[in-house]
């Protein structure tokens, strides 16, 4: 019962959040080599910058504001989802369209309805889809040759069942791509540091993995062609652990009560199901998250009313 | 010592900062002038003493719905209507107490004794103790809660006169006990509080004042959550402790009604905390009631008045230049440095700590938008002004601040619909009256003509 509520200042909990991403990025950067520190570096430096002009652009004090990290935190979530060594022109794209139209024409900091990170994957993924498709295989060699995501093998797979495309494809792991799947991991490492430290919600990870994880569960027939992946797939493909432990609990743009947190996460976990299994993307999480994020102000009157009515 | 088995909503776990809880009471030198408010709780006093007046200590120098007395001997120097101010003559002499009362006298005779010697609620809400009990025992109140919780951070005043009056404390208890129908007494207190073993010694021998432990966790001292920590039922919005059966006495003010009926002491000082994260030494000092503030922090090495809170760090306001002690003035707090303010990022901390359940965070987005309306149906006005909200939010924003700040212009504006509606209804019945005066003005000339004088109507 007993509530202690971290003492902790806005910007240290920006810090906190971007360190517990290191593990991620440490493990993504193992994984695909160096790319990812090009990506880290890149955006993380755009970032800085563009907010910095954006903040002079709004004649607000530059400084203050730029030490609270919110901005290094939104580069770091697209460094991430980007595949390897991205042109920084690309990633430029993604910052911008970020820091600039997901949050600072709404006023900044904690007057975004959307989250920032994710309005910039999204625009840099419907005006380059090829670009972002092109992840490199990893066959443990140092010759990386780009090609489709496990994800992406699921969805253009043809009539193969599961046990077809794990036999053809190379690099699958024993639930998804080796790769993904240790990344996956080292970012629940980091969530769950977060979630340890009372930074994060718990209840926007469990409602996202839960739901994903319902939903595979009662749609998958064991394999055959039809199959839309197994749980265990849908918990180590993709950006399934950033989201839900990282992107989906953006205090921000998600509900402020315990309720609200609840519906959300499972919102975004049926979005994300849904749009991996049915819609054109191999991954829905950026789209899942920004429809999630146009619902909280919904979600939120929810609880206002209950307020009220009290 | 009894844990408490129930608990209240929200709150949470803070540091305490009281260190200075081991250290002794002082006591503060007398002031070249006291300044003695003439209104409580928004209610003047009728001044009993005239421009240099010489009176003794103890002596009643107003009246109304509390007594005030004079602290010490001295002159009555200016009556601007507002104020007494008061110059000791350094002698501090004393009038002639009230003789002691007994175990058996009449629960009339006490409460008068109470409300005779200026006695309220100590605690920070200033309520007449006669009233207070008056009205628990029309009510048939079956559970007397004494507060020594003191939640608040750097303040621990209550701890120190615990510790150093122990037994005065618990006969103060014993005789507001006597005035209730054999109440239930629980005296509330954090388990970390230094007065703990004393009292635990001192309540064996003692029969009915059963000593429990509070959850450790900030706002637990407040009245409502401490009845519902208490008596298990959690108070409903606007509900206050005697419709659940309890009365919430705190120990300071049982101190003083011990002294008010075995001493025939009015209450004329009283024990406050000089404390805060922006002093060197925090200490408890004994000050007559009109200490000037600033007065007091030179005595204390503090800060300056723009610093300082009347009242504990989290939930006091802020003071201002002529501020003086009065009785309701628990601590002085010097503040540090104001804390750097960021956006809020709708953490939802806000939300999860409020005792009373509100919804924080939406009361701070229409606070921003200067919303009334809104705040309103959120129930700003069930807000108990704990300061929970300040202690969880992340980007220091200070709501407390706005809350009080809406609530006033909330009150203003439903003043001035008062005063619309009264506007309203006058020039209606003005209206009314003149329609009616032409009407019979109309029926008479009507009449004239019948009488046939028509050259009246033109």
């Amino acid at each position: 019962m007993a509530r202690t509520v971290s003492s902790r200042s806005t910007p240290e909990i920006m810090r906190i959040v971007a360190i517990a991403l290191c593990p991620g990025i440490v493990t993504s950067a193992w994984v695909f080599g160096e790319g990812v520190l090009l990506n880290v570096a890149v955006a993380a430096c755009l970032g800085i910058g563009c907010e910095a002009a954006l903040l002079r652009l709004r004649d607000q004090p530059v400084a203050p504001t730029l030490i609270d990290g919110s901005a290094l935190v939104t580069s770091l979530l697209i460094a991430l989802a980007l595949p390897p060594s991205t042109h920084p022109l690309l990633i430029a794209f993604a910052v911008g369209g970020a820091l600039g139209l997901g949050k600072h024409v709404y006023g900044g900091l904690g007057a975004n309805p959307f989250n920032p990170a994710m309005v910039g994957y999204a625009l840099l993924l419907v005006s380059f889809p090829a670009q972002l498709a092109a992840w490199p295989q990893f066959e443990g060699g140092v010759d990386q040759v780009t090609g489709a995501t496990a994800l992406e093998t699921f969805k253009h797979r043809g009539g193969a069942t599961v046990s077809d495309i794990w036999t053809a494809a190379n690099g699958f792991g024993r639930y998804g791509v080796d790769g993904f799947e240790s990344i996956n991991a080292a970012i629940l490492v980091g969530g769950i540091g977060l979630v340890a430290m009372r930074i994060i919600d718990w209840r926007i990870p469990a409602g996202v993995l839960g739901t994903v994880t319902l939903l595979a569960a009662v749609t998958y027939d064991g394999g055959s062609s039809a199959s839309l992946g197994s749980p265990a797939f849908h918990l180590t493909s993709g950006a399934i652990m950033l989201c839900a432990f990282f992107i989906a609990t953006d205090p921000v743009t998600c509900p402020t009560d315990a309720r609200g947190r609840w519906l959300f996460g499972a919102l975004v976990g049926a979005l994300i199901f849904t749009l991996r299994s049915y819609a054109n993307y191999p991954d829905g999480v950026a789209f899942a998250v920004l429809i999630a994020n146009a619902a909280t102000p919904l979600i939120n009157r929810l609880e206002y009313r209950r307020v009220v009515a009290q | 010592m009894n844990r408490a088995i129930n608990d209240f909503v929200g709150g949470l776990c803070i540091e305490e900062h009281k260190d200075h809880r081991h250290l002794p009471s002082e006591h503060a030198p007398l002031p070249q002038l006291l300044t003695l408010c003439l209104s409580h709780r928004g209610s003047a006093l009728q001044s009993l003493v005239s421009p240099s007046t010489a009176v003794l200590g103890g002596t009643p120098i107003a009246d109304g719905d509390v007594m005030l007395h004079a602290p010490t001997s001295g002159t009555v120097e200016i009556i601007d209507g507002r104020w007494i101010h008061l110059r000791p003559d350094g002698e501090d002499r004393h009038a002639e107490p009230f003789p002691a009362l007994d175990a058996h006298v009449s629960a009339d005779l006490l409460l008068n004794r109470i409300h005779s010697c200026g006695v309220v609620g100590l605690g920070g809400g200033g309520y007449s103790c006669a009233d207070k009990m008056q009205q628990a025992r029309a009510a048939n109140a079956r559970t007397l809660i004494v507060n020594a919780v003191e939640c608040e951070p750097w303040v621990t005043a209550d701890e120190v006169l615990l510790r150093e009056h122990t037994d005065d404390v618990l006969r103060g208890v014993d005789s507001l006990a006597r005035l209730l129908d054999d109440p239930k007494i629980v005296l509330a207190i954090d388990p970390r509080n230094s007065a703990v073993d004393r009292l635990a010694h001192a309540t064996t021998s003692r029969h009915g004042i059963e000593l429990l432990a509070v959850p450790a966790r900030y706002p637990a001292g407040s009245e409502r959550q401490l009845t519902q920590i208490v008596t298990g039922t959690r108070l409903p919005a606007g509900a206050r402790p005697l419709d659940v059966g309890a009365v919430v006495i705190n120990v300071a003010t049982a101190y003083a009604v011990h002294r008010a009926i075995q001493q025939g002491e009015p209450l004329t000082r009283r024990l406050i905390s000089v404390t805060g994260p922006g002093i060197t030494h925090p200490r408890n000092v004994w000050v007559p009631i009109g200490y000037p503030v600033d007065h007091l922090l030179a005595h204390c090495n503090g800060g300056t008045n723009a610093t300082v809170r009347m009242g504990g760090p989290v939930t006091g306001a802020s003071a201002t230049s002529d501020a003086a002690v009065d009785k309701t003035t628990y601590a002085l707090s010097i503040v540090g440095p104001p804390a750097r303010i960021d956006p809020c990022i709708h953490c939802g901390q806000c939300d999860a700590v409020c005792p009373e359940g509100l919804s924080v965070d939406a009361l701070h987005f229409h606070a921003d938008r200067r919303d009334l309306a809104a705040v309103d149906r959120l129930h700003l006005f069930d807000c108990i002004e704990c300061g929970a909200c300040d202690l969880a939010c992340p980007s220091a924003i200070p709501l407390l601040a706005q809350f009080r700040r809406l609530r006033i212009a909330l009150a203003e504006r439903a003043d001035a619909e008062v005063r619309a509606e009264h506007a309203r209804t006058r020039f209606e019945r003005q209206q009314r009256r003149q329609s009616r005066d032409r009407a019979e003005e109309e029926q008479r000339r009507i009449k004239r003509i019948e009488a046939g004088r028509p050259w009246l109507a033109q």
